[in-house]
């Protein structure tokens, strides 16, 4: 019984997240791809995951990923039946973020952690806590207007010269199980 | 024999366990390395070559699934399993903390080539990252050692 109940309340919510996923994939001006996550990073010098469609569904190296919450990392390898996404987490993905409010451009990097830093604000950057962050589409890989996250701490930079931010991510990397990739 | 087995299938498990569930065994945001402990561990029960054959399959599955340069684990855990049962014919391994010891040693020199690995081959990491991901992840590994040694020793008694 408690089986049948476990199995059926992992059902519901699967129902729930694929309806998000299906009614955003329905508003969204982008053409996109469903896929699921089918594996992830091993060790801790990257944040990876792989997903289940590869070029046979249409999916590039240098594509967008998101997910109905936000940015979520950038296609780094295909296969015909599966991708690795690096996912904005890791530090070897940099992305022109702006805030929304004032229109502030730095740029977001991973810290495979938890939360994002946005580095290169100048001392007198109008950036706030609870802003939130914003593609910039500055970089054409990346469409305008992505959400990437919510500023959560403000600090000088070591030589005080410049400030960062630390951003936690719209998206709970740590728990994808569906993603959304931008193919046009 | 028997214990050839245990440990065949424990890497299989394992690995598996390391694919799927490492996100949520984070800790300071770094995973343990579950496969290193079980080549460790399998290294002080098995036989030389058995030993080398487990951490080769073992190395070659984190560096087919993982994202590193392919080849470095498939190099490093044998080497490993090699120097671990050289050293236990020289010293008595048998005492826990002289286990968690060198297990932590093992990962830290593991971690370590891993990482300048990763930076060398173009991944940028940050000083501070790359000392967590080193001192903490080694440490996890050690810490958690016993507990997958009991699982195992509760399996095969």
């Amino acid at each position: 019984m408690r089986q049948k109940l476990n199995t059926l309340n992992e059902i519901y919510l699967e129902n729930m997240r694929l309806k998000n996923l299906l009614s955003f994939k329905q508003q969204s001006p982008y053409k996109l791809i469903a896929a699921r996550v089918i594996g992830r990073s091993l060790d801790s010098w990257s944040s990876v995951v792989l997903i289940d469609k590869g070029s046979f569904s249409g999916i590039k190296r240098g594509m967008v990923a998101i997910t109905y919450l936000g940015l979520l990392g950038r296609v780094i390898e295909t296969t015909k039946s599966t991708s690795k996404i690096l996912l904005i987490s890791d530090p070897n993905l940099s992305i022109s973020g702006v805030v929304q409010r004032s229109r502030q451009e730095g740029l977001v990097s991973g810290t495979l952690g938890t939360h994002l830093i946005m580095k290169y604000l100048p001392e007198e950057a109008d950036i706030r806590i609870s802003d939130t962050i914003v593609t910039s589409g500055l970089n054409a890989a990346y469409p305008k207007g992505l959400l990437i996250g919510k500023v959560v701490d403000i600090n000088k930079e070591f030589s005080g010269l410049s400030r960062y931010a630390i951003i936690k991510p719209a998206v709970n990397l740590s728990d994808i199980e569906e993603v959304l990739v931008i193919i046009q | 024999m028997r214990n050839n087995l245990i440990f065949s299938l424990s890497i299989v498990v394992f690995a598996m366990l390391q694919v799927v569930f490492t996100d949520y065994l984070k800790i300071f945001n770094v995973k343990p390395d579950l496969l290193l402990i079980i080549i460790s561990l399998g290294s002080l029960a098995l036989s030389l070559r058995w030993a080398l054959v487990l951490s080769v399959f073992a190395g070659l599955f984190k560096d087919i699934f993982g994202m590193n340069m392919f080849g470095i684990n498939t190099l490093l855990f044998p080497l490993w399993s090699f120097l671990i049962i050289k050293l236990a014919k020289k010293i008595s391994i048998d005492n826990n903390y002289l286990r968690l010891g060198l297990i932590f040693i093992i990962a830290l020199i593991h971690n370590t080539l891993t990482g300048l690995v990763s930076v060398y081959s173009g991944s940028f990491i940050p000083p501070g990252i790359f000392l967590r991901i080193v001192f903490v992840g080694s440490l996890y590994v050690a810490v958690i050692s016993p507990l997958v040694f009991k699982i195992i020793n509760s399996v095969c008694p």
